[in-house]
């Protein structure tokens, strides 16, 4: 690079750092603030205010929130592993009839917008009365993510040399079998990857958990974030301590594992 | 042969998941537009009305407003999204001292849910203690506030920044990944010919990436208009219905008027249009090769 591309190189990737962080450091910064600091809009908080942090958590019904969305979340990470990954061994090793439209269905799925057949879902499952329970976020979740999960495992097992599992084929191992004690254990990182991922996606996803759920005993964090002001009356500071609280798991674990979730959100795009 | 139904056999737990969540509703979506149903009244039966949904909703100006405000949405997304995507993934795939800070920067936007990105960015839009107007006003660019989300005139540019915040870095990654498959040589003898660095960007790399380009905006567009979330947070489609796009309206329609057998016909057109997109799209990645 020429000393005149150096500094523009510099100016753009300071500046892209700001427009990434700054929204978020800048709720992290209000949510420790005391209202009359927020209103006259003071950039730092004279002392810590941890008062927030206290009120979200102890009075008002968020714990119970977080704790549905961990559970609906860990739930669903681990049965779009369980489906997914006997699926993605047969996208990537296996020849069938078929095969590329069924792969084209996966991916069209993983951006099929849910609002186009959330009526009848809704319709279906109050008729179960399944609505305002866990199994009614889990369902449709674990059918949302799990083509997604399909689609990067699919690339991640063709990355993975199979002379091993041609050899185990000739010496009788069945595919079941294989997959279990072959496959599986090369495939950790992206494993792990597509979990992290899908709890993620479950964790933040909000039209679902808004029509599936009528009350804290199922309602999920973002749900709960999306009506904080009716019940708070506007106030930005317990508001915000909220939205740290919620997403804070979710920003360090993504920040600290980025190689693995960058591979995986990309593992679709490179073709064979 | 040993193999025959194996292979289905491994694929059918996420088909049958995909059948169940997915296509008996789609196909009773479709059935619903041809019906009159409505939730409003808990004794009421569904009858067959023929095709007077579909007349309603396309005489109905709310409806062809929601689709014009959802173009200009997009574009306005996509504008932001590219300029944004193709400048960050420009840098990320530079070798430099800090490049996983850089990168990790890029997935925290990601990793926020989209009804948090919402929260933080209505509260920076605020009018008279939101930090956005506060530094206009501090650099001398503004004199008086400016109404950000209950203006109609400033509410859709609000939205369009928010959802480019949350939405463009599923876009960079891909871009990057695209540049990573571009072999060095061609620079290299590029150079040799004495090419500047935009000559070669325009000739070299942006051709090259072009399906990427084309595949990373399906999936950005497609979250665009499939989370309301931010719209819903930010403004409720308003003010008036400056921020209404169709899947918005599609959402007030069943859960709001309760009218499943308008909003199935909405959810229909919806379908087609989607589909409209994607043609479009893959056309324009397919030309590359050809």
């Amino acid at each position: 690079m020429n000393k005149k591309l150096k500094v523009w190189f510099w100016i753009g990737l300071v500046t892209i750092i700001l427009i990434n962080t700054i929204p978020y450091l800048w709720t992290i910064l209000t949510s420790l603030k005391q209202q009359n600091e927020i209103y006259n809009v003071k950039i730092f908080p004279e002392t810590l205010f941890l008062e927030n942090y206290l009120q979200v958590l102890l009075e008002s019904g968020f714990l119970k929130n977080i704790w549905n969305s961990v559970v609906i979340s860990s739930v669903t990470a681990i049965m779009c592993i369980v489906i997914g990954v006997p699926a993605a061994y047969a996208f990537a090793r296996l020849q069938f009839r078929m095969k590329n439209g069924l792969f084209m269905l996966v991916l069209f799925m993983t951006i099929f917008p849910g609002i186009f057949i959330i009526s009848p879902l809704f319709s279906f499952l109050r008729s179960i009365g399944a609505i305002d329970t866990y199994f009614a976020l889990i369902l449709p979740y674990i059918a949302y993510f799990t083509p997604l999960v399909v689609w990067i495992l699919t690339g991640f097992f063709r990355t993975i040399p199979s002379a091993i599992e041609e050899v185990a084929i000739m010496d009788g191992c069945s595919i079941p079998k294989l997959i279990w004690k072959i496959v599986l254990p090369l495939s950790i990182p992206g494993i792990i990857t597509v979990g992290i991922i899908a709890f993620t996606l479950s964790w933040n996803e909000f039209l679902f958990a808004l029509i599936f759920t009528s009350s804290d005993s199922a309602r999920t964090v973002p749900v709960a974030i999306s009506q904080f002001q009716g019940v708070h009356s506007l106030n930005w500071g317990q508001m915000t301590a909220a939205a740290i609280v919620a997403t804070i798991p979710i920003v360090l674990i993504s920040v600290i594992l980025q190689k693995y979730i960058i591979s995986g959100l990309t593992a679709g795009a490179i073709k064979e | 042969m040993r193999y025959r139904f194996l292979p289905y056999m491994l694929l059918l737990p996420v088909f049958t998941m995909i059948i169940i969540i997915v296509f008996i509703p789609l196909i009773t979506t479709i059935i619903y537009s041809f019906q009159s149903y409505r939730l409003t009244d808990p004794d009421a039966q569904a009858t067959f009305v023929g095709l007077s949904n579909y007349f309603e909703i396309l005489q109905d100006d709310r409806f062809v407003s929601s689709l014009l405000t959802s173009l200009i949405y997009i574009i306005g997304s996509v504008i932001g999204m590219l300029i944004l995507g193709l400048i960050t993934a420009q840098i990320a795939n530079q070798a430099f001292k800090g490049r996983s800070l850089f990168r990790a920067s890029i997935l925290l936007p990601w990793a926020v849910a989209p009804v948090v990105a919402a929260q933080s960015w209505k509260f920076m839009f605020e009018t008279d203690f939101g930090i956005i107007n506060y530094v206009l006003e501090g650099i001398g660019i503004i004199e008086r506030n400016i109404p950000w989300l209950v203006s109609s005139d400033h509410a859709m540019i609000s939205v369009v920044i928010t959802n480019v915040w949350k939405t463009t870095p599923l876009l960079t990654l891909i871009i990057v990944s695209g540049l990573q498959t571009i072999s060095r040589e061609l620079y290299e003898s590029a150079d040799i010919d004495g090419a500047g660095a935009w000559k070669k960007y325009y000739h070299i790399t942006l051709p090259l990436i072009r399906p990427f380009i084309a595949m990373g905006l399906i999936f950005t567009t497609l979250q665009t208009i499939n989370v309301i979330d931010i719209i819903y947070v930010m403004t409720g489609g308003g003010p008036g219905e400056s921020t209404e796009i169709f899947t918005l309206y599609n959402y007030k329609v069943f859960f709001q008027y309760l009218d499943f057998g308008l909003g199935g016909a909405m959810a229909v057109i919806g379908v087609i249009l989607v589909g409209i997109l994607i043609y479009f799209y893959t056309r324009s990645m397919n030309k590359q090769y050809n």
